[in-house]
C-alpha cells in the first residue's frame, strides 16, 4: 500500500512529500498525473508548486485534468487525499472543498513560519493533536487568502469542518497573526466527509528533524 | 503517388470545409498543393454546414466585497502618479470565437464556459456578450 503524490507540470513539492512520509514509515511514490493513479493508493497527495504556471487562477488547470476525476472517485470510496498549498488551492478549484484560496491581502509572495491552531483534532487528519493545540509549520504563496461565502463559512463551523486557523504563539485567533486575509484566519478545511483536507502551510516542510520544527508530522500520519 | 515537382498538374490533397464570413454565401476551401506551393482556390458549390461565426465576450470580475488587493496596490499607483480617483476595479476579459448555429448557442456555450473554467463562483460574477464575428 503506498500513497500517490501526484506530480503536474510545475509541482515542486512532489520530492519533499514522499520524502517526509517516507521518514515516518510510510511508503510514497510520484505519480505522473498523465499515468492516472495506479490502482487502489492508501492515499493521495496532491503537493505544492505552481501547476501549470497558476495560469488563469493558482489551482485552475490542474483541476480540471482527467486524474482528478479519479481522485473525486477515490475520495468517495475513502481513499484519504491531502491537498498542500497548490494542492489545496487544486482541491477547491476541484470542488473537493469548499471555498477558493486566492491573492494575498498584502498582493505579495510571503514565505514565513505561521502558527496553526487545531480547531478540531477529531479527524485522521488532526488525531496527533488535541483540539486548541499549536502548531509551527510554513507558508509559502502569493495566493493563499482563504474565500468563502458568509452562509457557507458558518455550515463549515457548525459542521466542525475548519482543521487549522492561524493565530500566534500562544494559540490566540488575531488579526495580526492572518499571514494573508484568510477569511476567520482559516487555513486548512475539509471535505463533507473527512476524506479530503487542504492548507495552506505545508506540513512536509516540517517533518525532518535535521531541517527544524517536526509538527508538520502529524498532518501526514493520517497516511498510516 | 506518381506526382513530382515539375508535373503539370496539382494535386488534389485536402478539402477543409472553413466557414468565412467574408460574403453572405458560404465559402468553402480547397487547399491545393504544387509540390510545396499552395494555393488556395475559392469556390461557392458548397454550403454544407450553416453556422455563424461569433465572438462570445467574458467578463469575470470579484464580486462585490470581495477584497482585490492588485487593484488596490494599482489605485495607489496612479495616486503616486497624481491621479484623483475614488476606486478602482479590475476584472479579467476573455474573448471566445465560436462558431454557432445562432447566438443563443453561442452565448449558452460561452456561459457553460464561465461556469466550468473562466469563472470561480465562490469569488467571481460574470457577464456574456456576443456578437457576430
Amino acid at each position: 500500500m503506498t500513497v500517490a503524490v501526484i506530480r503536474f507540470g510545475g509541482s515542486n513539492c512532489d520530492r519533499d512529500a514522499v520524502r517526509a512520509l517516507e521518514h515516518l514509515g510510510i511508503d510514497a511514490e510520484i505519480v505522473w498525473h498523465k499515468d492516472g493513479l495506479p490502482e487502489d493508493p492508501s492515499g493521495i497527495v496532491i503537493p505544492g508548486g505552481f501547476s501549470y504556471g497558476d495560469y488563469l487562477r493558482a489551482g485552475a488547470m490542474a483541476a480540471r485534468t482527467p486524474i482528478l476525476d479519479e481522485v473525486r472517485d477515490a475520495a468517495a470510496d475513502g481513499t484519504p487525499v491531502l491537498g498542500v498549498c497548490n494542492g489545496a488551492q487544486i482541491g477547491s478549484e476541484g470542488g473537493l472543498t469548499p471555498g477558493a484560496f486566492t491573492t494575498n491581502e498584502s498582493a505579495r509572495f510571503q514565505c514565513e513560519p505561521v502558527h496553526l491552531r487545531i480547531e478540531n483534532a477529531e479527524t485522521p487528519w488532526t488525531a496527533a493533536f488535541e483540539k486548541g493545540d499549536v502548531i509551527e509549520v510554513p507558508i509559502a504563496h502569493g495566493e493563499g487568502r482563504f474565500e468563502i461565502a458568509d452562509g457557507t463559512l458558518a455550515e463549515l463551523r457548525a459542521d466542525d469542518r475548519i482543521l487549522f486557523r492561524y493565530c500566534d504563539a500562544e494559540g490566540n485567533v488575531t488579526e495580526a497573526a492572518n499571514p494573508n486575509g484568510s477569511k476567520d484566519n482559516v487555513a486548512g478545511v475539509l471535505s463533507e466527509d473527512d476524506h479530503v483536507a487542504v492548507l495552506m502551510p505545508h506540513p512536509e516542510r516540517a517533518s525532518l528533524p535535521d531541517i527544524g520544527p517536526t509538527d508538520g508530522q502529524g498532518v501526514l500520519r493520517a497516511f498510516e | 503517388m506518381g506526382t513530382h515537382p515539375g508535373d503539370s498538374h496539382d494535386r488534389l490533397i485536402t478539402l477543409l470545409r472553413v466557414p468565412l464570413s467574408l460574403t453572405d454565401s458560404r465559402v468553402d476551401i480547397h487547399e491545393r498543393v504544387h509540390w510545396g506551393k499552395p494555393t488556395i482556390v475559392f469556390t461557392h458549390e458548397h454550403a454544407l454546414i450553416d453556422m455563424t461565426a461569433y465572438t462570445a465576450t467574458v467578463t469575470v470580475r470579484l464580486k462585490r466585497g470581495v477584497l482585490d488587493p492588485e487593484a488596490e496596490t494599482t489605485q495607489q499607483a496612479l495616486e503616486r502618479l497624481g491621479f484623483e480617483l475614488e476606486d478602482l476595479r479590475s476584472a479579467d476579459r476573455f474573448e471566445v470565437d465560436l462558431e454557432a448555429d445562432d447566438s443563443e448557442a453561442a452565448e449558452s456555450r460561452a456561459t457553460e464556459m464561465a461556469d466550468r473554467l473562466l469563472a470561480n463562483p465562490t469569488i467571481h460574477d460574470y457577464d456574456v456578450e456576443v456578437t457576430e464575428a
